[in-house]
Formats: C-alpha cells, structure tokens, sequence
C-alpha cells in the first residue's frame, strides 16, 4: 500500500484535491532513492496522524 | 587577371599585386599606407588589435555540456506523489554530466532543460504534473489535467554553477506506469551561453 493510500486510510476525510500540486495542503514526495515516499510538506489543518512523520 | 594598378579617385592607386590571394583586402596600416590582410580561416571574425584589423575565432564559441536521455526502463508511480523520474538511456551526453537521471554539468552557465513525462494510464481522469527540480527544490511545473495517456512537457532556461544539478519529478494523480520510449518520457538539457 502507498504513502498516499495509508494516509487515506488513516484520516478518510482526506481527498485526493488535499494532495493537489496546485491547491493541496499536503505533499508527498519519493526520490526514487530506494528509501520509499515520504511526507514534503503538511499543512493540513490537522495534524500529522500517529505513525506517520514529516520528512524522511 | 588584372595587372597594373587599382585606381583610386581617379588619381592615386595601389598595386593590384598587392592583393595576392582570393579574399584579401586592403586596409591602412597607418594613415596612407594602405596594406594587405590576408584571407582569415573558415569562420574567424573581423575584430581589432593594436588598432588594425584582424581575423579571429569569435569569442564565447566554448561549447558547454549537453545531453538527451529517456526512459527504457519500467517505473511505477503512486497516485499524488512528486516521484523523481529515472531516464535509463542515452541518446548523447557530450561531457559525461548525465548520471544517475541526474545533470550536473559542473561548468557555470545557462542551461535550457527540457522534461517530459507520460503516463501510461487511459483514466480519463489523470492528471499528470512534470516539474524540473533545481538542488533537490522544485523550480517549476507544469501539467496535463483529466486526460488518458496524459503527457507534460517542462521546459526553462537555468542558470546552474560549477556544482548544481538538476533532474525531472513527476506526480499522477492516478497510480500508473511511466510512458518510456524516446517520445514518451525524456530529459534533454544544452549549455547556451556562459
């Protein structure tokens, strides 16, 4: 399951225009670096939820 | 061939055999002295040194780094993730600066890079983003919005030092494979001027 899928998981709220390039709060990014997705930015009015870190 | 002499005005004149070869001409070696400057090579320019003419190579002519590269291999992005964008094959790459998907062409210049991505998805609502990174920081995107098959084409001219680089990220909003081949996903950047 992807960084995106978990995150859908973790807060249902969360719709794929939260993740928009042009008008989303939030950013993932994966740097094909073999160390998987992880989260670029958050600005979400809600917190980052348990289990999940900002960064690599 | 003429002989004799090249009237000037009708009164003074010069030697014609001071003009020895196809494509010499005649300028003043200092006030009326005229002289011969030979024929300069292949793509010299006119320029001036120590106050006469002269041919020269023209200035600036040193070629900075290029390169074209695309994707041959298999690449599987997840839905809504800036994804860096690995390009398998070579097409050219002058100075060995293209390594690991990445350009890094180590001599300070402007360079115009040129990304293209596609995706391989027929959703009708995918949408495709393709950005240039610049040291690891997005430097601009553009994007393909609710198309099947969407393809993104990024392009600007950046001005990169002696150790910047720069590589190619994507963002699907629908999970899908990479479009490869030479027209479906590529990287391309050349050094324009110093």
């Amino acid at each position: 399951m992807s960084l995106y899928e978990q995150l859908i998981q973790a807060m249902p709220e969360l719709t794929q225009d939260d993740f928009d390039p042009i008008k989303g709060t939030i950013s993932l990014r994966d740097d094909s670096d073999g160390l998987g997705a992880y989260i670029q930015k958050w600005d979400y009015l809600a917190p980052i939820p348990q289990g999940f870190k900002l960064g690599k | 061939m003429a002989t004799g002499r090249i009237p000037i005005n009708g009164t003074a004149a010069i030697q014609s055999t001071t003009l020895t070869t196809t494509g010499d001409m005649l300028y003043a070696s200092s006030a009326n002295t005229p002289a011969r400057l030979g024929i300069g090579s292949t793509g010299n320019v006119l320029t001036v040194t120590g106050g006469v003419p002269v041919w020269a190579a023209p200035a600036g002519a040193t070629a900075l780094p290029a390169f074209s590269a695309y994707k041959s291999g298999t690449q599987n992005l997840s839905a809504s993730t800036w994804t860096k964008i690995t390009f398998e094959t070579e097409n050219f790459d002058t100075d060995t600066k293209f390594a690991s998907s990445r350009f890094t062409p180590t001599v300070a210049g402007y360079y115009q890079i040129i990304g293209q991505v596609g995706s391989a998805s027929s959703s009708t609502s995918n949408n495709v983003y393709v950005a240039i990174y610049k040291n690891g920081t997005e430097e601009l995107f553009t994007y393909m919005h609710n198309r099947p098959y969407a393809n993104a084409i990024v392009s600007r001219i950046i001005y990169l030092d002696s150790d910047d680089y720069v590589e190619i990220y994507a963002n699907f909003s629908v999970a899908s494979a990479v479009d490869n081949g030479n027209s479906g996903s590529g990287f391309n950047g050349a050094g324009i001027r110093s």
